[in-house]
């Protein structure tokens, strides 16, 4: 039981990254662009997109790393 | 594998990382405030006099922190670049190897796993890796800074681990200098850092094991911060931005739902590296059965997430809290996940996969940065080819970055930001930057429209028009000099300063700057004004027909109503610069800023 839900839960976590955009939150409502001398403020009112691809690597690595050590271990134990 | 080979690996590997970071150093572009450093070395001999020159007038009149000096050696030459920069980014890792293990990594391929897995953490959690590591003023600002810190508390970690720690006179001037250079790296991290080292410094006291060097690093923290905090360019920044609120009134514009937006775009921004270790913990939780883990791990992952934690609530009380100041906060949490980490590399099954699965993801990484700067740094040199070739007074249409927006990787196209206008009239001496791509936050700039008797069409547009804040501060003619008398056939008779790309008015008025003949000037001034109401920009001399009152500010603009000569800013959404615009029947004015 406990095992199913820490796998439900890795599995709700990483469904929860899925928009396409980072959002700007209230974090970044109060924040200052530059006035010429130091604009990369502007540059950090800019969301940026998600790398899709490396969201997509990453929660697959996650999903072996998951279920990698569980299969291998299985498997030796049939071996045993 | 030998401990022969296990060395010669680790090595391998510490070379391969080394030489992409010295890659990226050769594919360096000019971008946003790189440039500001281009005009100072053009203007300036390198050297500790130029260098000290530069950090004199940014404590007085820019950015004080410390970052802004390491910018500028980097800029000033590029042997120390190519030196220095990757070997910074390289110490990063066992900086945090041994914040988190209080050991140095030795060179074991256990240890070389391990470095693995934080190397890939660090660019899994922090916000905009490519541009955190790779774009200069970031790297030496956020990054160079909180290396700095690490290395300062690295003695102490290591002193705390050990009984009877040596008293290394030699030490304390060197923690003396290191303590105030952390303290001048960042204004979010020092009052952590301040904590910690407190702390630090507490328990080795408390333990008998105090040493002169540990109250040298205190004593240089402790004035290096307040020095940073207090010093006078802080008014002068971002229009006084650092300045113009306590913290206490940041805290309460922000008030607990802002606060929760920081502590959310934290864990947003770090959700690949959380999901990774959750990964770990979920695929170590079913093959084995978590025995109680050691306590002294806890009490250091705790520590540490909490240092990572605080880091994110000074945030709290910051003017600004955009991504790029959680690096030190993703740094810190990677480092209390290390600790795990390395407790479930005791089961090698679940080592092997997550070692496999760091490789891939650094792999990414790589190719990703490599890939990224070769692109960028084409475009870069074309346009710095573009742009010297280009006639003075002329108006340069330059090609647009693809992708011109930010991302994960890079900057995007720096001249879609007012950093244009900067560089067309102080770098290349061209009235204008244009993009050949449709712009999607367009830089509004002044033009100029002049009247000649007998009429006449002038052939070259004005280089170098001053700002609506350089004409409060000085009259036209400082600006243009000799170019207000035309030329000897035609007089000049009217010069008026336009912004109409500012403002987008319903009922499409012009929007003037300045309007000059020889006989008057049209400039209606307002600055910036606080009392126990609020904020306004005050109007000295209101046109004489004023019908309606505008403020512009963070990519919108509302209608507004004048108080006298008052006229009020909103700062529930965002934060300045705002400008005020007073409109007549016939044409708007801009009326002050704040």
């Amino acid at each position: 039981m406990m095992r199913a839900s820490l796998l439900l839960a890795l599995v709700v976590f990483a469904a929860c990254g899925g928009s396409a955009d980072n959002p700007i939150g209230d974090a970044q409502q109060v924040d200052a662009p530059g006035d010429g001398a130091g604009s990369a403020s502007m540059a950090a009112l800019d969301p940026h997109p998600h790398d899709n691809k490396l969201e997509l690597l990453v929660a697959g690595l996650s999903v072996v790393v998951v279920l990698g050590p569980l299969h291998g271990a299985r498997k030796r134990r049939d071996s045993v | 594998m030998t401990s022969r080979a296990q060395s010669r690996t680790f090595v391998a590997a510490a070379l391969a990382l080394w030489l992409l970071f010295v890659i990226q150093v050769l594919q360096s572009s000019l971008l946003l405030d790189d440039w500001y450093e281009l005009r100072y070395w053009r203007d300036h001999a390198f050297g500790p006099t130029a260098l000290w020159q530069f950090w004199r007038f940014n404590y007085f009149h820019y950015n004080p922190r410390i970052g802004e000096v390491f910018l500028a050696v980097i800029h000033g030459s590029r042997a120390l670049d190519l030196l220095v920069t990757p070997l910074v980014q390289l110490a990063l890792l066992p900086l945090v190897f041994v914040i988190a293990f209080a050991r140095w990594p030795r060179r074991t391929l256990r240890d070389l796993e391990l470095l693995l897995v934080i190397q890939v953490l660090i660019w899994l959690v922090i916000p905009i890796p490519g541009i955190m590591y790779f774009y200069r003023p970031f790297a030496t600002n956020y990054l160079w800074g909180f290396a700095v810190t690490l290395a300062l508390f690295v003695p102490y970690r290591l002193a705390l681990a050990t009984d009877s720690p040596k008293p290394r006179a030699w030490l304390v001037p060197i923690m003396l200098v290191l303590g105030w250079m952390a303290g001048m790296c960042n204004e979010h991290t020092g009052p952590t850092a301040m904590v910690a080292i407190a702390a630090f410094t507490l328990a080795a006291w408390r333990g008998h094991r105090l040493r002169a060097w540990m109250i040298g690093g205190v004593v240089g923290l402790y004035i290096g911060y307040p020095m940073l905090f207090f010093a006078p360019g802080q008014s002068v920044r971002y229009a006084g931005l650092a300045t113009r609120d306590t913290p206490v009134k940041l805290l309460e514009i922000r008030g607990l739902t802002g606060c929760f937006g920081i502590v959310g775009d934290f864990l947003y921004e770090s959700r690949l590296g959380i999901l990774l270790v959750a990964a770990t913990a979920v695929g170590y939780a079913l093959v084995h059965r978590f025995s109680r883990a050691p306590r002294g791990l806890v009490v250091e992952t705790a520590t540490l997430f909490a240092a990572s934690i605080a880091i994110v609530v000074t945030l709290f009380m910051s003017p600004t809290a955009t991504d790029r100041v959680l690096f030190a906060s993703g740094v810190l949490l990677v480092a209390a996940c290390a600790p795990w980490m390395r407790f479930m590399f005791a089961s090698e099954v679940v080592r092997r996969f997550v070692v496999g699965a760091c490789i891939v993801a650094c792999g990414y990484h790589f190719v990703r940065f490599i890939q990224t700067s070769a692109v960028v740094v084409d475009e870069n040199a074309d346009r710095v080819a573009l742009l010297a070739a280009a006639q003075a007074g002329s108006v340069v249409v330059l090609p647009s970055y693809d992708p011109a927006r930010r991302t994960r990787w890079q900057l995007g196209d720096d001249f879609h930001y007012d950093v244009r206008n900067y560089v067309a009239g102080e770098l290349y001496d061209v009235a204008r930057i244009d993009l050949d791509a449709r712009d999607p936050t367009p830089a509004p700039h002044i033009t100029a429209v002049r009247s000649y008797d007998p009429p006449f069409a002038p052939h070259h547009a004005l280089a170098r028009l001053p700002t609506y804040r350089e004409l409060l501060a000085a009259p036209l003619p400082v600006w243009l000099g000799g170019r207000l008398a035309g030329d000897r056939d035609h007089a000049l008779t009217e010069l008026v300063l336009r912004e109409d790309e500012l403002f987008d008015d319903p009922q499409h008025r012009p929007l003037y700057v300045l309007d000059w003949t020889p006989d008057h000037v049209k400039l209606v001034e307002g600055r910036p004004y606080a009392d126990e109401r609020g904020h306004f920009i005050r109007v000295r001399n209101p046109p004489a027909n004023v019908e309606s009152a505008y403020v512009v500010g963070c990519k919108w603009f509302h209608s507004v109503e004048l108080a006298g000569d008052l006229i009020p800013i909103d700062e529930r959404y965002c934060r300045g610069p705002f400008t005020a615009i007073l409109c007549e029947p016939e044409r708007c004015w801009v009326s002050g800023w704040f």
